[in-house]
């Protein structure tokens, strides 16, 4: 059986693509000690689990003007340099919690076509971003194997 | 795959609830009020309007009433079929409901949306509007619901001159 190094899995309770425009997954890496975001969001209490899956229903159905719930870094944040950065977040009575990923378009003739692919999990107080987390996923963003493996998950999706 | 909401009763009515605090926070800001003026207002502390406002899985028909009258709102349960019984996708957000009814010139009588679906409604700028367009498939079957709040009253344009023609 072919072993490999990292795979996306398709979130749980989400169409894997939504209106053939956006679509949803973890990247599993298990050599990535910083890729936690799948392990992590098991694990969160069913009343978190349930804002950030509404946080992920309003990106998926292409509510795009929510930030409080979901949003990117533009050309004027950190030099540009994470504009193809994404976050879903919530909080509750203790701490905020994030999930940062990526967005790929892994097909050129689909132009509209967005995946966001879930790295990094964080628990958070302050507002403020901390970049060293948009570093973090910005290098796993271009490494060619994960560029390769989201383009191989976008080619089974129909 | 089953959609999040399809997991127990809980989950489903906690997106119900989100919907509802979304488009009421969105309805408020277009009315220049926050959680502050909504507390006083309602006459509660500021910290109890948050703690409302970041536990809608909480919230029941009572208090949905309560907080959308307490702004000068209304809200609308629409029961509708969206051809998805297994509930794979999930419910439809209540802004879709409140976008599609704008859209249509927010007819608020039977006749009102006969016009609009003849494609010659005319509305009465500054109209009271008061019911929420429903799709009519709905009456056959039931099998999701979605709560939407509506801005009861239209706020026409200095340039409207009271008759605004959609179908024009």
């Amino acid at each position: 059986m072919e072993r490999r190094a990292c795979w996306l899995e398709a979130v749980p309770g989400h169409p894997p693509l939504c209106d053939q425009r956006r679509g949803l997954a973890f990247l599993v890496y298990p050599k990535g000690s910083r890729v936690t975001a799948g392990d992590s969001f098991d694990g969160l209490p069913q009343q978190i689990k349930r804002k950030l899956h509404t946080a992920m229903d309003y990106w998926l159905g292409g509510f795009d003007n929510r930030p409080t719930h979901h949003h990117g870094w533009d050309k004027s944040q950190f030099s540009g340099k994470y504009v193809m950065l994404w976050v879903f977040k919530c909080r509750d009575d203790q701490a905020g919690h994030r999930l940062y990923g990526f967005l790929q378009n892994p097909d050129p003739k689909r132009p509209r076509l967005r995946l966001c692919i879930l790295v990094e999990y964080a628990s958070k107080d302050q507002d403020e971003t901390d970049e060293a987390i948009l570093r973090r996923v910005e290098s796993i963003r271009t490494q060619p194997l994960v560029i390769k493996t989201v383009d191989d998950y976008a080619s089974r999706l129909s | 795959m089953k959609h999040w909401t399809e997991q127990d009763i809980e989950s489903f009515r906690y997106r119900l609830g989100a919907d509802f605090i979304e488009d009421l926070e969105a309805r408020m800001k277009a009315l220049g009020l926050n959680h502050a003026s909504l507390a006083e207002m309602k006459g509660v502390s500021q910290a109890r309007v948050s703690q409302v406002f970041n536990d809608p899985g909480n919230l029941t028909l009572d208090s949905m009433v309560e907080w959308t009258r307490t702004a000068g709102l209304k809200v609308s349960v629409v029961v509708y079929d969206d051809g998805d019984a297994k509930n794979e996708l999930g419910p439809i957000p209540a802004e879709i409901f409140q976008r599609c009814w704008e859209l249509c010139g927010k007819p608020s009588t039977q006749w009102q949306l006969e016009d609009v679906a003849a494609g010659s409604f005319k509305m009465i700028a500054g109209e009271q509007s008061n019911i929420f367009f429903a799709d009519a498939v709905a009456f056959a079957g039931t099998v999701s619901a979605g709560v939407a709040v509506v801005q009861a009253k239209y706020s026409p344009k200095p340039s409207d001159e009271g008759v605004l023609d959609l179908a024009a």
